[in-house]
């Protein structure tokens, strides 16, 4: 176990430029989504208890701090698609390192903004913006 | 098919076909397939039906109203890629971060019975769900 701590700490740490950023973001995100996939399957298996034992999980996921946590893990879902897609790209086609380039600052320039539009949608009734 | 970049994923010398190769093309496809129903799925629920106005009903309506052959199949689809996907992934992980041989077949011995578990609550819930 302490092997794997260090292993872990040393990819972290690890002076590998861009890329190198790209894949340990892709990672954890890619970590991130299916341990909350495993526990949306949990309080989706709820419903067969009926309406109110359903209802009050849906109450748990309103309360503040979990909407913030919801606007991580919507960002985690689209820089994971999008980078992956990239990467998916870069298997099969060698592009010169200016259509990299171009590439990389697309999956950002597709992330951000519907990040962002995603996240006003779940955090705006939070604080009676909407 | 040639692979020319390997960005991520396998060592080069781990690449040389069966079932590693298979797992990584197996990657490669539910993540295209992935890229649609998942992120539909994650914006639609936010942007489309707004998880504020998400209650009960709205499930029912979805998995037993008009549309439900459609909602159920698609739910099915989304549970079954995204397990297999996530899954494989981790397994991934452990094989990068848990060297111990007795460890590492813990890990991936438990990977495998949540996999089994989970997959089955998913499916028995849309499939059996009646209102
Ligand atoms: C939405 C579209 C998605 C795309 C395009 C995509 C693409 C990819 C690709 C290409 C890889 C392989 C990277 C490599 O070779 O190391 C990968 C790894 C992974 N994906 Fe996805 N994926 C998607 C969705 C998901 C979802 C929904 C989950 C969680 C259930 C997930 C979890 C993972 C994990 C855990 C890994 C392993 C990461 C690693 O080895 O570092 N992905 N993904
Ligand atoms: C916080 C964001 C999310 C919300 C609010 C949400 C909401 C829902 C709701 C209301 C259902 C009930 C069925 C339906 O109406 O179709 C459902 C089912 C489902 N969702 Fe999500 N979802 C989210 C994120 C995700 C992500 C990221 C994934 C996977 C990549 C996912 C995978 C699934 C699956 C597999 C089902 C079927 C569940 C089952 O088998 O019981 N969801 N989701």
């Amino acid at each position: 176990m302490g092997n794997a701590i260090s292993s872990l700490w040393k990819g972290i740490t690890y002076k590998g430029g861009p890329g190198h950023y790209a894949f340990i973001l892709h990672r954890l995100t890619g970590l991130g989504v299916a341990l909350f996939v495993i526990l949306h399957i949990v309080d989706n298996f709820v419903v067969m208890f009926g309406e109110d034992a359903f209802s009050e999980v849906l109450h748990l996921y309103s309360n503040p701090v979990m909407r913030l946590l919801e606007v991580f893990l919507i960002f985690s879902v689209i820089y994971h698609a999008f980078n992956g897609l990239r990467v998916i790209i870069m298997d099969f086609w060698a592009p010169s390192s200016h259509v990299q380039r171009t590439l990389w600052w697309l999956v950002w320039g597709i992330v951000l903004p519907l990040s962002l539009i995603a996240a006003w949608f779940t955090l705006a009734p939070v604080f009676g913006l909407r | 098919m040639e692979i020319i970049n390997k960005e991520y994923g396998l060592p080069k010398e781990k690449f040389k076909g069966g079932f590693e190769t298979w797992a990584w093309f197996f990657m490669r496809i539910s993540g295209v397939v992935l890229l649609f129903i998942a992120v539909i799925h994650l914006l639609w629920m936010h942007i489309g039906i707004q998880v504020e106005n998400i209650t009960y009903d709205v499930v029912r309506d979805r998995w037993i109203g008009p549309w439900g052959p459609f909602w159920k199949t698609y739910d099915i689809a989304l549970l079954t890629f995204a397990l297999m996907h996530g899954f494989n992934g981790l397994r991934w992980i452990t094989d990068d971060y848990i060297k111990k041989p007795g460890w590492n077949a813990f890990v991936k011995a438990l990977l495998l019975v949540i996999f089994l578990i989970v997959i089955g609550m998913g499916a028995y819930t849309v499939i059996s769900f009646n209102g």
